[in-house]
């Protein structure tokens, strides 16, 4: 797919503003203001809130380790793989039966509470995530050995048995896995005690998990540059030709499978620290694998740095989703219209920004252009509150219609492919404000859930048009001479 | 002139392999195109029959222009084309093969309201299936080894029979031209003898025929004319005979002074 | 038609359903779901042969896309789902399930030519990893939206489910879930032999399957034969969708948990071959369902002390998947590539072991290998 992606799309000018660049970065930054704000609202303290976010980085960085292990496998090698969640699955397991104490099965007459898992061997932490790397990487290896000479889609399905089988054995393997109630207590590498501990906890995740992904970035970035990354780039824009120069090209692509699911181990086990209890249910189901994929697809595949903001920016929706549930299951129901407002106005100020950019943009200089941008969104951001006391929903939509419109004609006038983009992410983002109004309408209690919905289905969405229209990805690897 | 091909630019993605060919092709004639590996002879027809873009000069059927006409209207303008390898749908018949050979012929006994009808020329040309059922028995006439094998899967047949397939298939529609691509590929000697005379009994009911070749000595023995093409580019040109005695053509291409 | 609606409703078709509780809901339902996941001894044979004919159905449906359209479309199985919550929807307007089905069949193949004409045709030509990420998208749109509308409780259609006729003691037939499906099932299979046989749509399909380039130089509409391809495909989806919801209950992932069978099924019998897709759904199907013995042994503390062994039933087709990956990547049923590489995995094991390069030839036969 890479070595037939279209070579269309605003490039970024060398030396220019690096415009999507600042997109990206102000959409991350735009949903911790938005977590935060809205915590918040919900009444949590300062340290609370730095906890939830310090949860949010952590879980970031982990998807940020699956995404550099699926971009070596896919963005350098061109090997699709289906199955993330099985090796994110192997590696969280096989840390956490390692490093947690002895866990006796508990019954209470002839009912068994907690059916106790295989281990209990109480090994540091570092032999643990050695342990699971090892058994994602071998489990990678073994599944690719009989698919890598076939074609894409046979890894593709190949990989995506083994994640589904997996999950299916893991809920029903008690005495290894402890079935549907999971591993609990999976030790934090450092123990709290007191009223601070999950602070302090929160904080040393993000500590160890930042210094994991800084080394695995220098690490990634070092090994594509070295004379083995450039054999796995060139395997993937044409087998053929690299064997021809004498390149044994089934054990370069077995290496860098079998290493990109180690990666997955390794976050596997970062996740079985981070949260310090496992089960089997959501976190290894197959849609992280598909978050991986818009994550590595977003950032653009072939690019670490895009793969590890492209986590950022993906999970922080999910993080936000769940941010906003949680809200709604303690009841401030109306908070919605406060989230719906937000997104609406981050809709409209995304929409401002795009027209000043076509408008204003093309005449003058590109510092000018990001101060203009700058200022649109914090507009925003300032309107945001104003229009929740101010304005009635009813003005909000016909604005919106209004400028929706206008800035229709504009692209159809331009034919400029970053205004179409850039309207759609607006009106996306409208959409989801008017989705929460219309469902707390619709049905007050189904509210909660549908936001986890809803979420999976933009993923999908995401999948669909960023394959279609973008697929070499927001952030583009840098051209480099393969021949 | 029968087909002509101006100045042709075509090659595979951003990577050009003709860099400006040109060839001709008259009512009732057998030409033949040699060069070496890589010399772009497969481009040229691929390019010729709408399968791979063309990125300048045109090429003129009848002194239409058919460039970059997609393959389906090239068929049911009269032209046929016979790929290397993989030249018959391994799963069908060759009776169904036969059948497919004649689809842009075929009427559809429902009125669909989608089916194209085409033009009043085309219109009489139509067949319904029993039609192409007769012809395709005919056609399969030409080729008598394959006649009780007409309920086999072309799959399980031999080399030399797949090609003879792949001819019987273009022969369904009487085409005006034939581009053959390499019917020597994977054959044994004695049976790549047997496709040759086919083509030239083909070529004497009135079709022409433009044949790629690698086994250059064999193509131009039967061939009217010949190019001799090189890197993408017309390097000789000339009848078949005169190619074949050429001294410069024998030492590069035909091994030794012929 | 909101949520509270559909409530209301499901409650009313409880109510349809006499199985005897009046208390009807998702509590009913769920019990009736988990009891045909269970495995009982007797009924194995029965309840094999039943999961291989939706398989098959399904199979059938997906291998002709695929082989057309050259790609693993993982919505199919969400797609099915959707079949299966359209009909219901439909019976819920008054219409009998047979009709329902029929409405559905019509809808999902239009649903596929919309799939096609809206996302896919824009990805042709961009290899085979592009439509099936596109194809994911679809499927995770399909399959919670259902959640975010429907709820994922489950839902039975409001047929009457009978008892089993009992032929002999420990193995019967239920009238709906045994006669209805399997006689469906077949049709379904002779219709899709007589399509790929005897029509000229049918061949011109099995033409553009074994050989895009050369189907479209032969002047085939293969533009057309995609369309068809998308409409067969996704019609035979909404029917597997149905009788998936007959023979357990309707969910958001029903589909989804199937994809993986129908997908071994395909493999195994060979990409592209509607004939192989019959073999290899019977054959998965079967081997699922014959696998519980050996497992329920295995569950004895004697012998391994596995637990709920039954449930890894559902490796079964992982396995089965692999080894045909191993041994025969074209299928059981397919025929070997003409270059096909004569000890295709230990070879290329012990070759990377020599470092030695590879041949460009043998490159060459193994995409042949892939491709078939």
């Amino acid at each position: 797919m890479t070595a037939a992606a279209p070579k269309k799309g605003p490039a970024v000018e060398p030396g220019g503003f690096p415009l999507n660049e600042f997109i990206v970065f102000s959409l991350i930054g735009g949903i911790v203001v938005i977590g935060i704000i809205s915590a918040v609202i919900a009444g949590a303290t300062p340290k609370g809130i730095l906890t939830n976010l310090g949860f949010y980085v952590s879980v970031a960085i982990i998807f940020s380790v699956l995404a550099l292990g699926f971009n070596l496998q896919w963005g350098y090698t061109g090997l699709f793989n289906a199955g993330i969640a099985g090796f994110y699955l192997i590696g969280a397991y096989v840390a956490a039966i390692a490093i947690t104490s002895p866990a006796p099965p508990i019954v209470v007459g002839d009912v068994v509470v907690y059916p106790g898992h295989l281990g209990g061997f109480s090994l540091p932490l570092v032999v643990g995530v050695l342990l699971a790397m090892v058994a994602a990487g071998g489990a990678a290896a073994v599944v690719a050995l009989p698919a890598l000479r076939l074609r894409a889609d046979y890894l593709a399905i190949a990989t995506l048995a083994l994640a589904v089988t997996l999950q299916i054995v893991t809920r029903n393997a008690q005495n290894i896995t402890g079935g549907a109630i999971g591993i609990t207590s999976v030790p934090p590498p450092i123990l709290f005690q007191g009223t601070d501990a999950s602070f302090l906890n929160a904080i040393t995740m993000v500590g160890i998990g930042g210094f994991v992904l800084f080394a695995l970035l220098v690490i990634l970035q070092f090994m594509s540059e070295s004379p083995w990354g450039r054999v796995l780039r060139a395997v993937r824009e044409d087998e053929e030709a690299t064997m021809a120069l004498g390149k044994n090209t089934f054990s370069y692509k077995l290496q860098a499978f079998a290493l990109g699911g180690a990666l997955m181990g390794l976050a596997g086990a970062l996740y079985a620290v981070t949260l310090g209890y496992l089960s089997p249910e959501s976190s290894f189901a197959p849609a992280v694998t598909f978050s991986v994929w818009v994550m590595v697809i977003v950032g653009g595949s072939g690019n670490n740095r895009g793969a590890f903001v492209g986590a950022f920016l993906i999970y922080g929706m999910e993080w936000l989703s769940v941010q906003v549930r949680d809200q709604a299951a303690s009841g401030l129901a109306a908070n919605y219209l406060l989230m719906s407002v937000l997104f609406i106005a981050l809709g409209v100020g995304a929409l401002l920004a795009v027209l000043a950019v076509q408008f204003v943009g093309r005449r003058v200089l590109d510092r000018r252009r990001a101060w203009l941008l700058i200022a649109a969104i914090l507009g925003a951001f300032g309107a945001a509150p104003a229009a929740l006391g101010a304005l009635p929903i009813g003005w909000c939509f016909a604005l919106f219609v209004l400028l929706f419109g206008f800035a229709f004609v504009v692209d159809r006038a331009k034919k400029s492919r970053r205004a179409r983009a850039g309207i759609y992410a607006a009106a996306t983002l409208y959409g989801v404000g008017w989705a929460f109004i219309l469902l707390q309408q619709l049905a007050p209690n189904a509210v909660a859930d549908s936001f986890f919905y809803i979420r999976l289905m933009i993923i999908g969405a995401l999948l669909i048009l960023l394959i279609i229209f973008r697929p070499e990805g927001i952030l583009r690897e840098k051209k480099r001479v393969l021949r | 002139m029968l087909l002509e091909a101006q100045d042709l630019h075509a090659g595979y993605g951003e990577m050009e392999i003709l860099h400006g060919v040109s060839m001709t092709l008259d009512e009732g004639e057998l030409v033949t195109i040699i060069g070496p590996n890589g010399a772009g002879k497969s481009t040229l027809v691929k390019a010729m029959f709408g399968l791979i873009r063309v990125s300048g000069g045109r090429i003129l059927f009848r002194g239409t222009d058919i460039t970059a006409r997609p393959p389906r209207e090239l068929v049911i303008m009269g032209l046929g084309y016979v790929p290397q390898t993989n030249n018959t749908f391994p799963t069908l018949t060759i009776l169904e093969n036969l059948e497919m050979g004649a689809i842009t012929r075929r009427i559809s006994p429902l009125p669909l309201p989608w089916v194209r009808r085409g033009d009043a020329r085309s219109r009489a040309r139509m067949m319904n299936d029993g039609q192409i059922r007769k012809r395709a028995i005919e056609t399969i006439k030409m080729f008598p080894n394959l006649e009780p094998k007409l309920r086999e899967p072309a799959g399980a047949l031999s080399g030399g029979e797949q090609q003879m397939v792949a001819l019987a298939k273009s022969m369904m529609l009487d085409p005006e031209i034939l581009l053959i691509d390499e019917p020597s590929a994977g054959l044994a000697p004695k049976l790549v003898d047997a496709v040759f005379s086919k083509i030239v009994e083909i070529n004497e009911r009135g079709t022409g025929i433009v044949i790629i070749e690698q086994n250059a000595k064999k193509a131009l023995a039967i061939a009217d004319r010949g190019y001799v093409l090189e890197t993408g580019r017309n390097r000789f040109t000339g009848t078949g005979e005169g190619l074949l005695h050429n001294a410069d053509v024998g030492r590069l291409y035909l091994g030794g002074a012929a | 038609m909101g949520l509270r609606r559909f409530r209301s409703r499901q409650t009313d078709h409880g109510r349809h359903t006499g199985t005897g509780s009046v208390v009807g809901g998702a509590s009913e339902v769920a019990a009736l779901g988990a009891s045909t996941h269970r495995a009982i001894p007797g009924a194995t044979r029965a309840g094999g042969s039943r999961r291989s004919r939706r398989v098959i159905v399904a199979a059938i449906g997906l291998t002709v896309l695929y082989g057309i359209r050259g790609f693993a479309n993982f919505a199919y199985g969400d797609i099915a789902t959707l079949g299966g919550y359209v009909a219901l929807v439909l019976t819920f307007g008054g219409i009998s399930l047979v009709l329902g089905a029929i409405i559905t069949f019509l809808l999902l193949a239009a649903f596929g030519v919309f799939l096609e004409f809206a996302i896919f045709s824009r990805l042709e030509g961009r290899g085979v990893v592009a439509p099936l990420v596109a194809s994911v998208g679809v499927g995770l749109i399909i399959q919670n939206g259902i959640r975010a509308v429907a709820g994922t409780q489950k839902w039975l259609y409001p047929v009457t489910l009978g008892q089993d006729f009992v032929i002999v003691p420990g193995l019967g037939i239920h009238p709906i879930r045994g006669i209805l499906t399997l006689s469906v099932g077949v049709i379904l299979v002779v219709a899709a032999h007589v399509l790929l046989k005897y029509t000229n749509l049918g061949k011109a399909m099995r033409a553009t399957a074994d050989n895009l380039e050369l189907a479209k130089a032969t002047g085939i509409d293969t533009r057309r034969v995609t369309y068809a391809a998308w409409a067969v495909s996704c019609s035979f989806a909404s029917i597997a969708g149905v009788l998936l919801g007959l023979g357990s209950a309707l969910s958001p992932t029903v589909g989804f948990e199937s994809l993986l069978l129908i997908f071994a099924a395909v493999i195994v019998g060979g990409i592209g071959s509607p004939y192989g897709a019959m073999l290899g759904g019977l054959l998965v199907g079967m081997s699922q369902e014959m696998s519980v013995p050996v497992l329920v042994w295995l569950e004895r503390p004697d012998v391994l002390g596995l637990q709920f062994g039954a449930n890894y039933k559902v490796a079964v087709p992982f396995i089965i998947l692999i080894l045909v990956l191993i041994f025969r990547p074209w299928g059981i049923a397919g025929r070997k590539p003409v270059f096909a590489p004569r000890a295709f995995f230990l070879e290329r094991i012990t070759r990377s072991l020599r470092e030695r390069p590879v041949s460009s030839e043998a490159v060459a036969a193994d995409r042949e290998a892939g491709k078939s």
